[in-house]
């Protein structure tokens, strides 16, 4: 499963799980991303997310195609598009693999790359108004 | 005649005023020299796409392309 949810779209962590079990697979794990209320000191009101949609979903499968592979793991994620209020889901990466090292390095591996390649974008609106926020490598994310 | 459709999102939708456009050029030129026509500025920290695939500043643009130019990202 490999998608974009829209801003009234359910996203269900336990169908995200169930897309990547197998029985070759002992280790899945779950990454859940969700919109902070506070960030350097302004309050976050929410976050409107937009993409260029059939180029995201092109590089989620390639991204996915690569931690198979790279870590022989099985790959769901989906992103969430329009606006998302703090402590509401914006993405959710689940993986599965045969041991639980590489399912760890698989969930990284994707999440940065989700960060670097999947042409998304975030537009936050704060107390003090409107900025579009740009990610940072994951050497300088806190 | 070349005739694309360039797409902008993010803060470059923002600078010029729409999300989307279909130009003519009169001959080829790269992708790279488009974005500097249009913004006045070399295309730092911009990726470039054409159909919905990455490619480099020198990519040179063909009729009927979908060019896109994509601000750094923020998804996750």
């Amino acid at each position: 499963m490999i998608a974009l949810a829209h801003s009234n779209d359910e996203i269900s962590i336990e169908a995200l799980e169930e897309a990547v079990q197998h029985p070759d697979c002992g280790a899945d794990l779950i990454f859940v991303g969700r919109v902070r209320g506070v960030y350097k000191g302004q309050n976050v009101q929410c976050l409107e997310y937009e993409a260029y949609e059939k180029m995201a979903i092109a590089c989620m499968r390639k991204i996915a195609a690569e931690a198979k592979e790279k870590f022989r793991a099985r790959v769901a994620m989906v992103h969430r598009i329009g606006r998302v209020y703090p402590n509401q889901i914006s993405v959710v990466i689940a993986v599965s693999t045969p041991h639980r090292a590489a399912s760890y390095d698989a969930s990284r591996f994707v999440l940065e790359a989700l960060k670097r390649d999947v042409p998304v974008w975030k537009l936050e609106v704060t107390d003090e108004g409107r900025f579009w926020k740009q990610n940072h490598k994951p050497s300088e994310s806190q | 005649m070349i005739c694309v459709t360039i797409l902008y999102f993010a803060h470059l939708r923002d600078l010029r005023g729409c999300s989307e456009e279909q130009i003519t050029l009169s001959e080829a030129c790269t992708i790279g020299a488009l974005f500097r026509q249009l913004f006045s500025a070399e295309p730092t920290g911009i990726r470039l796409a054409i159909d919905a695939e990455y490619v480099e500043a020198g990519a040179v643009i063909s009729d009927g392309d979908e060019i896109a130019f994509l601000p750094p990202m923020g998804g996750g």
